[in-house]
């Protein structure tokens, strides 16, 4: 007989056995009483849940409860927050629309009452005009901030006082020199302050040299 | 057979078999303990899932019990092999009397030698003496071929007599 034989009958008269069948005569009786052996070893004796397990697991359960958030999907306070929500996205579009253009939150240039002669400094030091600083909303000013100077009389040379500030203090520019020059549009005057050099033109201009512009 | 699909009627059938097989792999009464009841926890929790035309009761229960063992050692890190450490039995506190002492040391011995056979062959002879199963339900839960698990049956179970003849444990 050969291994697989052996096995093969080994395994149909262990079936037979454990069915309660019997076998006449076992190829392998040592085998076959040591397997019957082995299927009749019982420990579940000694197991301590057996009983408490069955109760729990049969144990009626309570009903299950419904979902948290298909409770809360329907309650009246989701429902009112949903439509505040909506109401929200809704009304800031069109509120968004009806705005007026704003004004523009630049501050207004300081009007300039009056723009000092340069002269001398034997002639300015006693009549230096005060320095412009409020703007043309404060002074209540109407009409136009600038108004025409002739330029003969910011002509001259000499120290003054120029009516703006500075952006780190408050002392202002003092002029050093003053003279007429002539530039490409016709007369100009060249101031020379303690920082820089100035050319005052009159000219006109279009509003593509002080604007940039844009295309959105 | 009749198949029962009650699960009250599951437990009462097939606890004993159950708690058996989990024996025969972890020795330990306590985890035997831990773990039969896991397996039913889950056959409970999956019952709703369980076809009859696919497969008997049997061959589903076992198919849990086998994962949830399989679990258990992993929840351990360990690997299946048993040390001497855990084939240790626990000491008796009370006497007892000499057919029940008898019946003790039997089953003691019978685990002992079936602890040593390697993972595989451990079980497959745990699934064929405690669940009843024929050696093509065997092969349809641990995905063996049918003959293959005749062959490892025999080996182990020759094995297992040599072991017990030799008074090796």
């Amino acid at each position: 007989m050969s291994g697989q034989e052996t096995i093969e009958r080994f395994n149909s008269e262990l079936d037979a056995v454990l069915s309660g069948v019997g076998v006449i005569s076992a190829s392998d009786p040592a085998a076959l009483e040591l397997s019957v052996r082995l299927a009749g070893a019982d420990f579940s004796g000694e197991s301590r849940v057996r009983g408490p397990l069955r109760a729990r697991l049969l144990a009626p359960r309570p009903a299950a409860r419904p979902a948290r958030g298909f409770h809360l999907g329907f309650s009246p306070v989701w429902r009112l927050a949903f439509a505040a929500a909506v109401l929200l996205l809704v009304l800031v579009p069109a509120l968004r629309r009806e705005q007026p253009a704003a004004v523009p939150a630049v501050p207004a240039p300081p009007a300039i009452a009056a723009v000092p002669a340069v002269t001398t400094p034997a002639a300015a030091a006693p009549a230096r005009p005060p320095l412009v600083t409020a703007s043309a909303r404060q002074t209540g000013a109407e009409g136009p901030l600038f108004r025409s100077v002739p330029m003969g009389s910011i002509a001259g040379g000499g120290a003054g006082e120029f009516p703006i500030r500075t952006r780190k203090g408050s002392y202002p520019i003092s002029t050093l020199k003053g003279r007429e020059t002539k530039a490409p549009s016709g007369t100009a005057v060249t101031w020379e302050t303690e920082d820089a050099v100035f050319v005052l033109e009159r000219r006109v201009i279009t509003p593509e040299e002080i604007f940039e512009r844009k295309t959105l | 057979m009749r198949q029962p699909t009650d699960f009250a009627d599951i437990y009462d059938r097939y606890f004993s078999r159950v708690y058996n097989y989990v024996r025969y792999r972890l020795r330990s009464p306590q985890a035997a303990d831990d773990v039969t009841g896991r397996i039913f926890e889950t056959a409970l929790e999956k019952l709703g899932t369980y076809d009859p035309a696919r497969a008997p009761v049997q061959v589903w229960l076992f198919a849990v019990a086998r994962n949830t063992v399989a679990d258990w050692f992993r929840g351990l890190g360990r690997r299946e092999d048993v040390s001497l450490d855990d084939i240790a039995e626990p000491a008796e506190k009370e006497p007892r009397a000499d057919s029940a002492l008898e019946k003790k040391q039997e089953s003691a011995m019978l685990l002992e030698a079936v602890a040593r056979l390697e993972p595989r062959a451990r079980d497959i002879i745990a699934l064929k003496f405690s669940s009843g199963m024929t050696n093509r339900d065997i092969a349809q839960v641990t995905g063996l071929g049918e003959s293959n698990v005749g062959v490892i049956i025999y080996r182990a179970v020759k094995q297992l007599q040599e072991a017990l003849a030799e008074k090796k444990i």
